[in-house]
């Protein structure tokens, strides 16, 4: 009996150390207790910090100044390294726009890629080593932080030994300082961009600048040289062609002796916006049709008009002095077409070219100018848009919508027209279709010489019909829109309007929409992007969306639509974006690197191309440092200076130097101690569980 | 007035019996033109003498065909205020002599038609400032637009460069030494001139003039012409050549 009471004692007492242990075990975890205690260093720990930013892979180092600074900084480390972890102990670090400790295949491993160097962020190097006495910083010494470096060093409380690498004296170099180009332009309107220009160790002379886009040269001027230290600006004007977020960059030539090529280019986009619709109107006849769709025009506030109207033929005689005469010359082919391209829309009206020295050479230009993105409306009737008239067989046939190979066929002089697409933006007099068509029905007749073509070509969109021909159609040609009008009354529209009381709206409409439609404007493109970025703690973000309408102007939720990113360093990334509401599809890159984004979204339907959109975007900070990639040694000099340290170029940095400045020691620091913050901790408390367990599984 | 020649007696008994061939003149149904681009010259049938000249159109059209790009429908077509067809006929002539009186229905169509693109030339047959032709018409126009009113056309404006180069307007008696004009939201909608600038055109079957032109003989005939191919071009083109793109040539050309 009285050995099982003593059993029993011991059981209780066995499982009550057990559970006191563990709950102190859980005790200490929990409430992580720490404590500081004096450590004995005989060797005195260093930061070795290497400069790892975009500027360090300048080539001016070595001997024969054609080694990269970073190799030639690895390359002195690596020498020095057996010496220094003997005598030291070092800790390596890497500093770009931040800091971050490295193994030494780290440092093997990694490449100068950073955007910049922030020289305070050494601050940084020392939270993570604060066991350092010195910090031994190869770099050279470009800073793009915002403090002052010099401030920055004295601060720190330890020496800094600032190791100088690349070349003291600056390589021949000519710099694109800075490139200010406006956010916003208007098509056709002329862009001033001002850029700064530098030239270091350069003979006297002129360079000219050139404003690239794609690989067209857009504006050039020449700029003189400016004397060293000096720099010197200049204007640069040229006119976006294309509305959208355009990319452009500014170059300068290289010369063979500049180490630094990357900073004679600079890359700058701008959001072409539509001013106005420039127009040029050109008719064969004074008419109703001309005088009140020229009066439509002129009084369109986002309309610019420049017309002409043919008053007299060449087989007209007026017995006339010619200074009574108000008529100008028509201008030459080459005036015309010099200046085309600077429009929006070109309207030939009952114009018969071919009698004001416009020949094919001419018409090409004008094919060229649709296929571009121009607009080509051709309003006449069968006499000029017919078989006998003058576009047949030209180059301009083939843009034509309507077909002028067969003969005409006669339909009625007086109709009133029969529109077969009232939802495509040319006929949408209001937004409601129903209200479209009715609006159509009131319309007075047209009149007209009751002869007609007899078909649309394939893949042309027959918009309105005479009778049983097509009066009106339009289609596609290239980036260009072209619409073919038979009728030369449309006024008949403005003038029986008025006399209904209700104005002339439809007539505006209509004209308004055929402009609009015709110029491409902005609001009518089948598909749309919109590109937004945000830079986030894991890198750069690019949303991106695109908004698809059909080829009646509908949202479209049924497309395939496929983006495709160019990035910094190529093809980045391509995928069918998802659809996120009704007619809108979209996705979001995340992690991206700094740099230019060039996005071209496609839109698809049963495999018929809608059209696409394109969008350059540039992705976190401009990236400055490689603007100027000179060394600047005063200012690690300077950093040393102030914290008691010393510098050395690189070729002659040795261990025996640094040596000799931080003599090995014995010393002492505080260090804080954490012993319970450790994953033995867990195990063995894990174990006393387990122990009592089995214990009592096997023993109760 | 002076009637000289006995060839001019006989002209005047060929416009007024209608002797030869008399345009036709009383069909308000229009005719249709025959290409769709052809200049119709509407002539409005009112309460006074509004038919003069029977045949002035003929030697217009023949001038602006000749002369100019302008294909003019040689039929003129007559109108009333009433008329519907007042509505696809985008250039309107009103002339003649005596008082003119419109109807309500003839004033709202005027209204509608002149802010809706159309384009009215008021000649005065009389050729007298202030007479009933003159009075009646100009305040039955001022009425429809309260906010318009009379005003003289200014020499530089696109209707005396519309073809030919011009100083000022002409006619057959030159009553008023300017040409006014009436604007609805800044467009010239209507232009007046007192001076019977058509009665200058007129001529006999032989090709002669009927009327002398008073003061300034052919001459001012001559500027007659041209003034009248002015206004017909200013319908059809508005203000083309006060565009930037003429003035260099004009005034190169006004210099001379």
């Amino acid at each position: 009996m009285m050995n099982g009471f003593l059993v029993q004692i011991r059981t209780l007492a066995s499982r009550f150390l057990f559970r006191l242990g563990a709950a102190v075990l859980l005790a200490l975890i929990f409430l992580q207790p720490s404590f500081e205690r004096r450590v004995r260093m005989s060797s005195v720990p260093v930061a070795i910090v290497v400069d790892s930013s975009e500027s360090m892979a300048a080539s001016d180092a070595g001997p024969d100044e054609n080694v990269r600074r970073w190799d030639f900084a690895r390359a002195a480390l690596s020498r020095e390294r057996e010496r220094l972890e003997k005598n030291l102990s070092p800790a390596y670090h890497l500093l770009d726009q931040k800091a971050r400790p490295a193994s030494w295949e780290d440092l093997s491993q990694a490449a100068p890629k950073g955007a910049l160097s922030d020289v305070s962020r050494l601050e940084d190097v020392l939270k993570l080593s604060p066991e350092a006495r010195a910090v031994v910083f190869f770099s050279d010494g470009r800073n793009g932080g915002r403090r002052d470096p010099a401030a920055v060093a004295a601060s720190l409380g330890v020496p800094v030994y600032a190791v100088g690498v690349g070349k003291e004296e600056s390589a021949p170099d000519l710099i694109l300082d800075s490139v200010r180009a406006p956010r916003l332009a208007f098509k056709n309107t002329d862009v001033d961009v001002s850029i700064q220009v530098s030239a270091r160790r350069l003979n006297p002379g002129f360079v000219t600048a050139r404003i690239v886009q794609g690989s067209q040269t857009v504006a050039s001027q020449r700029i003189s040289l400016p004397e060293a230290s000096n720099i010197v600006e200049a204007t640069m004007t040229f006119r976006p062609q294309s509305t959208g977020l355009q990319a452009y960059h500014v170059q300068l030539p290289v010369y063979d002796a500049e180490t630094n090529r990357r900073n004679n280019r600079q890359d700058f986009t701008v959001q072409v916006a539509r001013d106005r619709i420039r127009v040029l109107y050109i008719s064969g006849q004074p008419s109703p049709q001309y005088s009140l769709l020229r009066h439509q025009l002129k009084t369109n506030p986002s309309v610019e008009l420049v017309s002409f109207v043919i008053l007299r033929d060449p087989e007209d005689a007026v017995n006339i002095p010619d200074y009574q005469l108000a008529l100008i010359p028509f201008p030459s082919q080459e005036a015309l077409f010099e200046q085309l391209k600077t429009f929006d829309l070109l309207i030939f009206e009952q114009f018969s070219f071919s009698q004001f020295g416009i020949g094919a050479g001419g018409l090409a230009l004008i094919r060229e100018y649709v296929e571009k993105g121009g607009g080509l409306l051709l309003v006449g009737n069968s006499r000029v848009l017919g078989p006998a008239g003058p576009y047949r067989q030209t180059p301009l046939d083939d843009l034509l919508p309507l077909s002028l190979e067969e003969p005409l066929v006669a339909g009625p002089r007086r109709y009133r027209m029969d529109v077969l697409e009232p939802e495509h933006p040319v006929m949408a007099l209001t937004d409601r279709r129903e209200e479209t068509v009715s609006s159509w029905r009131t319309l007075p007749f047209l009149v007209d010489d009751g002869q007609f073509l007899p078909r649309a070509k394939k893949g042309a969109l027959t918009l309105a019909m005479a009778g049983q021909q097509p009066v009106m159609a339009a289609w596609q040609r290239g980036r260009g829109r072209v619409m073919m009008f038979l009728s030369l009354s449309s006024w008949r529209w403005a003038l029986g309007e008025a006399g209904l009381g209700q104005g002339a709206w439809m007539y505006q409409r209509f004209w308004s929409n055929a402009v609009r439609w015709l110029s491409s404007s902005e609001d009518f493109r089948l598909v749309r992007m919109e590109l937004a970025a945000e830079s986030t703690e894991e890198g750069e973000e690019l949303s991106i969306r695109a908004f698809v309408n059909d080829e009646n102007h509908k949202p479209l939720d049924a497309a395939e639509v496929q983006a495709q990113v160019n990035g910094p360093k190529g093809l980045a990334w391509r995928k069918t974006l998802k659809p996120v509401n009704r007619g809108e599809y979209g996705d979001v890159l995340t992690a991206l690197e700094p740099g230019a984004y060039r996005v071209t979204v496609q839109a698809y339907h049963h495999q018929k191309k809608l059209g696409e959109d394109k969008g350059v975007v540039e992705l976190g900070a401009l990236w400055d440092e490689n603007r100027d990639t000179s060394t600047n040694f005063p200012l690690l000099r300077n950093m040393a200076q102030v914290s008691g340290g010393d510098f050395i170029p690189c070729r002659d940095f040795s261990s025996s130097w640094l040596d000799h400045r931080l003599e090995p020691v014995t010393w002492t620091y505080e260090k804080r101690e954490s012993p319970w913050n450790s994953a033995w901790v867990l195990i063995l408390l894990t174990g006393l569980l387990f122990l009592e367990w089995f214990r009592q599984r096997k023993y109760e | 007035m002076r009637l000289l020649r006995l060839s001019n007696v006989f002209a005047l008994l060929w416009a007024v019996f209608g002797f030869g061939i008399r345009p036709q003149a009383g069909a308000s149904q229009p005719s249709d033109p025959a290409s769709g681009n052809e200049f119709v010259y509407a002539q409005l049938r009112h309460s006074g003498d509004w038919d003069p000249y029977p045949t002035v159109w003929n030697q217009i059209a023949a001038t602006l065909a000749q002369t100019t790009s302008v294909s003019p429908l040689p039929e003129r077509r007559v109108l009333t205020a009433e008329d519907p067809g007042l509505f696809e006929s985008p250039f309107l002539v009103l002339m003649g002599r005596g008082r003119v009186v419109l109807s309500e229905e003839g004033k709202r169509n005027l209204r509608h038609y002149l802010s809706g693109g159309g384009f009215l030339l008021i000649d005065n047959s009389e050729a007298e400032k202030g007479g009933p032709f003159a009075r009646t018409v100009l305040a039955a126009l001022s009425g429809l637009f309260p906010d318009a009113a009379w005003r003289s056309v200014p020499p530089d404006h696109a209707v005396f460069r519309a073809f030919f180069l011009l100083r000022g307007v002409s006619g057959r008696r030159i009553a008023e030494p300017d040409l006014k004009g009436l604007w609805v939201q800044d467009r010239l909608t209507a232009v007046y001139c007192a001076n019977d600038l058509q009665g200058a055109w007129v001529r006999d079957p032989l090709g002669n003039p009927l009327f002398t032109c008073e003061p300034g003989g052919e001459v001012q005939r001559q500027e007659s012409v041209k003034g009248m191919i002015n206004i017909l071009m200013f319908s059809l083109t508005g203000t083309y050549k006060t565009d930037a793109i003429h003035q260099p040539f004009i005034e190169q050309k006004l210099r001379q």
